[in-house]
C-alpha cells in the first residue's frame, strides 16, 4: 500500500477509553483435534511428518500437535450456533471499529504471531482482545479510513501461554470515481 | 518412511537461500483455505459479492498467508524446526488464475535462533513481505 495521506489526527473519547483494555476473553467452541489439524493442513499442502505422522509427532514434540498458525483459528466462533442471533464474528474489536466509524470495507494489513507453549490435541484454547492504537483517519488509493491495530493474546486451558497475534487493519469507506 | 531431515543451527549461513516454492492460485485453494481457518468473510468464498464490494475477484486471507509463509520456512528447515515468530504484511492481493512464488533469504543467526526474510510475489507484484524466527532442532 503506498503512502496513506493524513486528513483529521482526532480520536472519539469513546474508542481512545477501549485502548489498552482486554476484550472478549472467551474459551473456543471445540477442542483442538487431530481431524481438523488434517483438514487444514491439507488445504496448504503442508506436508510436515510432525502433523501427520504420530510416531514422529512422540519422538520430536511429546506428542502430536497442531500447526501453531491456526490458534486463532480454534477461537473463532461458528459461524452459526443454535440459539446464537446474527453472523457470529471472529476479531469482534475490528468489527466494532469498522461499526463504530461506519466504515463498510476493510483490509488487514499487517499479521504477527509470536508463538509460545505447542498446541496440542484437546487443548481449549482461551482468547482475548486488546485494542493498542486507532490512527486519525487517513486518505490511501482504497479510500478513506482508519489503521488499527488490535493484540489477541490465547492461552490453553491450564493458563499457558501458547501465542500472540498482532493485527493491523484499516477500514475504509470507497470514494465515489471522478 | 517418513523423511525426518533437519536443518541443524549449524548447517545454516547468513545469505543461504531457500529453494523457491510456486503455489497455483486457484479458487479452490483460496476458498478451502479460507474455510479452514474458519474465515466466512465473503471476499474469501464468494466471486459476485466480492466484485459488488470493489474486488475483481475473492482473495486469498491473511491468516492462509501466514500459515504458507510458516510451512515454506519448515519445508526447508525440516520437522524439527520449531516456529517461534511468523511477522507479515499484505500488499498485492493473491486472485484465483494466479501463482505465488515464494522465495527466501537466511538474513540472521542469533543465540539459537534463525531469522529468515521471505517475500512472496504474484503477477501483481509482492504479495506478502515478512520474516521468520525459527529455532532449528535438527542433526542430520
Amino acid at each position: 500500500m503506498t503512502e496513506p495521506t493524513p486528513l483529521d489526527d482526532t480520536l472519539p473519547e469513546d474508542v481512545a477509553a477501549l485502548i489498552g483494555q482486554y476484550q472478549y476473553e472467551k474459551t473456543g467452541d471445540f477442542p483442538v483435534e487431530q481431524g481438523y489439524v488434517w483438514t487444514s493442513c491439507a488445504s496448504v499442502f503442508n506436508g510436515n511428518p510432525v502433523y501427520w505422522d504420530a510416531k514422529v509427532a512422540e519422538e520430536v514434540t511429546g506428542g502430536p500437535i497442531s500447526p501453531p498458525s491456526l490458534l486463532s483459528a480454534y477461537a473463532r466462533p461458528h459461524y452459526w450456533a443454535p440459539g446464537a442471533e446474527g453472523e457470529q464474528l471472529s476479531l469482534q474489536v475490528h468489527f466494532d471499529l469498522k461499526k463504530r466509524f461506519g466504515l463498510p470495507e476493510a483490509i488487514m494489513t499487517d499479521n504477527t504471531n509470536v508463538f509460545y507453549e505447542p498446541v496440542r490435541m484437546g487443548d481449549l484454547i482461551r482468547s482475548r482482545q486488546v485494542l493498542k492504537s486507532v490512527s486519525g483517519e487517513k486518505r490511501t488509493k482504497l479510500g478513506i479510513g482508519r489503521f488499527w491495530v488490535i493484540d489477541v493474546e490465547y492461552h490453553n486451558q491450564n493458563g499457558e501461554l501458547l501465542g500472540t497475534e498482532s493485527y493491523t487493519g484499516y477500514g475504509y469507506r470507497r470514494e465515489a470515481s471522478a | 518412511m517418513t523423511d525426518r531431515t533437519s536443518l541443524t543451527y549449524d548447517d545454516v549461513n547468513v545469505g543461504d537461500e531457500l529453494p523457491e516454492l510456486a503455489i497455483p492460485l486457484t479458487a479452490t485453494l483460496i476458498t478451502a483455505t479460507a474455510i479452514a481457518t474458519r474465515d466466512y468473510q465473503d471476499v474469501h468464498h464468494d466471486r459476485e459479492l466480492a466484485q459488488a464490494k470493489g474486488s475483481p475477484d475473492i482473495f486469498m486471507n491473511i491468516l492462509t498467508s501466514n500459515g504458507l509463509v510458516g510451512r515454506f520456512v519448515t519445508d526447508w528447515a525440516g520437522p524439527e524446526t520449531e516456529l517461534r515468530k511468523v511477522a507479515i504484511r499484505l500488499g498485492a492481493p493473491n486472485y484465483p488464475g494466479d501463482t505465488m512464488t515464494l522465495t527466501g533469504k537466511v538474513t540472521a543467526k542469533t543465540d539459537g535462533l534463525v531469522e529468515v526474510a521471505v517475500v512472496g510475489a504474484n503477477k501483481l507484484g509482492n504479495h506478502v513481505t515478512g520474516t521468520v524466527t525459527v529455532a532449528l532442532g535438527g542433526s542430520k
